[in-house]
């Protein structure tokens, strides 16, 4: 019975423990960003953004916009939703 | 008397420093955008924004649905106004696509000069007008020099806690030293000067 209790105590801390090594590590970028205080300001532009006169057609991404080099980024997901939004 | 001054004085100083917080300072300003601006070319072009932007959303969005709710922003009247109007399906939350959207509207707002990029003093006059407000009467979502000068001295008015009608160096803190100095040349930082400097970084004139 302790052997089993043992057991299984050991089993839901590595599976615990490799839970948040893995989440850690997927992108440790993106979870820097999580990490700081985003604003709403930040995210909805503040005063400039409560005054926009009205929702606008989104602005084309052009092809030849510059490439960044931002690694703050998920850059996968990021191509994936951009991808989807040209489709 | 002595003991009183020194605590109204102390009561001034305080003030000022909590209303310096409000508007970003220069350093504070120059390091957020080295962070969208990456590869240090003096300009956040339509992709970098964009990439930022992702970002933001993906660190908001607490509980990774791809979906920001209410309860993820920390909303005051003004922001829960934009999150509403942009909410397009009025499903009470912003998927990705609708955030990207008004964050495009947002960036060319910030490109004034329509050069499509955003350059440093673009920058930080859309960082000062977030707090401000803007000018917009011809509604179509881009600032023109006649609303610049109206939204600069709404910058002025907000910065000018003393109300002498100039600013001190403490109150344009959001100046760097080059750009104070360049606009106190011929004078005190008076509401005109201020539009002056960042017309004069913008159109050259």
């Amino acid at each position: 019975m302790k052997t089993k209790f043992i057991s299984l105590s050991l089993l839901i801390a590595t599976l615990g423990f490799t839970g948040c090594k893995t989440t850690t590590a997927s992108n440790p970028a993106l979870m820097k960003l999580a990490s700081a205080d985003i604003t709403a300001q930040q995210l909805l532009g503040g005063k400039i953004g409560s005054q926009i006169a009205s929702a606008e057609e989104p602005t084309e991404i052009r092809a030849n916009d510059k490439k960044s080099r931002m690694s703050s980024v998920d850059q996968r997901a990021y191509r994936s939703w951009k991808k989807a939004n040209r489709s | 008397m002595n003991r009183v001054n020194r605590i109204v004085t102390l009561f001034c100083i305080g003030a000022v420093s909590c209303l310096a917080a409000t508007l970003p300072d220069a350093d504070e300003l120059a390091s957020d955008f080295k962070l969208l601006d990456p590869d240090e070319s003096k300009s956040i072009y339509a992709e970098e924004w964009d990439q930022h932007a992702f970002a933001l959303f993906q660190a908001a969005d607490a509980n990774g649905n791809q979906q920001l709710e209410g309860v993820e922003i920390d909303f005051d009247s003004e922001t829960e106004d934009t999150f509403s109007r942009a909410d397009i399906n009025r499903d009470g939350k912003l998927d990705i696509d609708e955030f990207m959207q008004l964050r495009r509207t947002l960036f060319t707002i910030a490109d004034i000069n329509r050069g499509d990029f955003i350059n440093e003093v673009e920058y930080t006059i859309f960082r000062l007008l977030e707090i401000v407000g803007w000018e917009d009467h011809n509604h179509n979502n881009r600032i023109n020099f006649s609303e610049l000068r109206e939204s600069m001295a709404k910058v002025h008015q907000h910065a000018d806690f003393d109300d002498s009608g100039d600013l001190s160096a403490e109150e344009a803190s959001f100046l760097n030293a080059a750009d104070f100095e360049r606009a106190t040349a011929d004078g005190p930082l008076n509401a005109q000067a201020l539009y002056a400097l960042f017309r004069f970084h913008l159109a050259g004139t």
